[in-house]
């Protein structure tokens, strides 16, 4: 019988049973991997940031309490090591790549990207294949500010609810509205050369 | 001027827009309270550009969502159950070398302990052998100029209290050690002075010294000597 992670946590509890937590290990690693190497932007780094986070999880599960779920209890862990590595990144001197709007008055949108479409020519993305196109969102994912980028993956690639998110990263739900708005933003904004977002201009109501 | 505003304001409700425009993103995630939905769908009922932005999130989170998760080429269970075991086992030796560092110092206490009995003991003997001796015996007197308190904590059951006294205006006496009447030990410069023999050692048990003045050198040495007739002294 497969058991929940409630179930899984209290047995290794019980019994400080390595196999049992490798079975948990097993359940998250993927997805903690997932969003470590999103978010941090390079394997190496999601990496540690996996193992960390399981270090941690074993070290600390007697503090896990019932008052949220196992996976967000887990999700804040690593979100906090892919803090730190960020930041430590910074102190180091590792220079972003900054998204930043072009020749806009308004912070929030940037004629330039909205308008630069082709008319007749193949755009950008019809040349690229899927996984060239996979590549293309990816990195523009990178290119987010680190507190914008962290809700768009947790949110959009992860699948986390607004709540979640709020409990993983301790922002408020306003806070979490916000930064996913400008974030998507951003990146419709860096993706409009290859995905040709339609604007309403053409369109009469 | 941008074009979502010109959308906006081709839309007559650029007023409107402003506001509904930074709901789209809860309102697509049905993430949005009851209230804003209902201005959201009254307002998208008339608005081309609010439709189509609604319509570009769509397409946004869907290319995101079908972002093929990325896999680790390795097992992290394994390797964290190595490091959960390196840790334990540095955990391990750490608290065993605590351990040991204690009993270290439990020894280091026992050889004060033993050193301290000794020196007691040997006293004793002295002291009995004056007794049945016909010797002088200084008394030491209770004016001492100066004293000098050692606290040693590494023995806190015997002998935990050494007192030295030291008496500097006396250039001439012996350094001599003396039975105190408790877990206490007095070692004292005491004058250099013949008695008559008289041991008062009821009078002054706490501190007596024994001396042979016939035979000062023997304050010259180190250690705790024994005269030809069997009398004790320690050199300080």
């Amino acid at each position: 019988m497969d058991l929940n992670d409630r179930a899984l946590v209290e047995k290794i509890l019980k019994t400080n049973d390595l196999i049992t937590f490798k079975s948990l290990v097993r359940r998250h690693q993927n997805r903690v991997y997932n969003t470590a190497i999103r978010i941090v932007g390079n394997a190496d780094e999601a990496e540690e940031v996996v193992q960390e986070t399981f270090i941690k999880v074993h070290q600390n599960l007697g503090k896990f309490r019932n008052e949220s779920s196992f996976s967000s209890w887990m999700f804040r862990i690593s979100h906090n090591i892919c803090m730190d590595k960020l930041r430590s990144r910074q102190r180091r001197g590792f220079q972003f790549i900054q998204f930043e709007p072009q020749h806009s008055d308004d912070p929030e949108l940037s004629p330039t990207a909205m308008n630069q479409l082709p008319d007749d020519m193949p755009t950008p993305a019809e040349q690229l294949d899927a996984v060239e196109q996979e590549q293309v969102i990816a990195d523009s994912i990178q290119q987010l500010p680190d507190n914008q980028r962290t809700v768009v993956v947790l949110h959009d690639v992860q699948g986390l609810s607004y709540q979640e998110i709020s409990e993983i990263t301790g922002m408020n739900l306003g806070t979490v509205r916000s930064r996913l708005h400008y974030g998507r933003l951003k990146l419709r904004e860096i993706l409009n050369p290859y995905f040709s977002y339609t604007t309403a201009s053409t369109t009469s109501r | 001027m941008n074009a979502l505003s010109q959308n906006y304001e081709s839309s007559g409700s650029h007023s409107d827009c402003e506001v509904i425009v930074p709901l789209l993103d809860c309102y697509h995630d049905n993430e949005i309270e009851d209230a804003e939905r209902l201005e959201v769908d009254r307002h998208l009922v008339n608005c081309a550009a609010c439709n189509m932005e609604l319509a570009n999130i769509a397409s946004l989170v869907k290319k995101l969502a079908a972002l093929t998760p990325v896999r680790a080429e390795i097992d992290f269970a394994d390797l964290v159950e190595k490091q959960i075991l390196v840790e334990q086992s540095v955990l391990a030796s750490s608290a065993s070398n605590k351990q040991s560092q204690n009993v270290v110092s439990i020894s280091s206490a026992k050889k004060w302990l033993a050193a301290v009995a000794a020196v007691v003991v040997l006293a004793l003997i002295g002291l009995q052998m004056t007794s049945t001796a016909h010797h002088s015996v200084s008394v030491a007197s209770g004016d001492l100029p100066e004293v000098r308190s050692i606290e040693t904590q590494d023995a806190p059951d015997q002998a935990s209290n050494v007192q030295e006294q030291v008496k500097t205006d006396k250039p001439k006496e012996l350094n001599e050690i003396a039975p105190a009447h408790s877990n206490r030990i007095r070692i004292a410069n005491v004058k250099e002075a013949a008695f008559d023999g008289a041991l008062d050692i009821n009078q002054k048990q706490n501190l007596v010294a024994i001396t042979n003045p016939v035979q000062n050198n023997i304050a010259e040495e180190l250690g705790i000597t024994t005269d030809e007739d069997g009398l004790y002294a320690i050199k300080m």
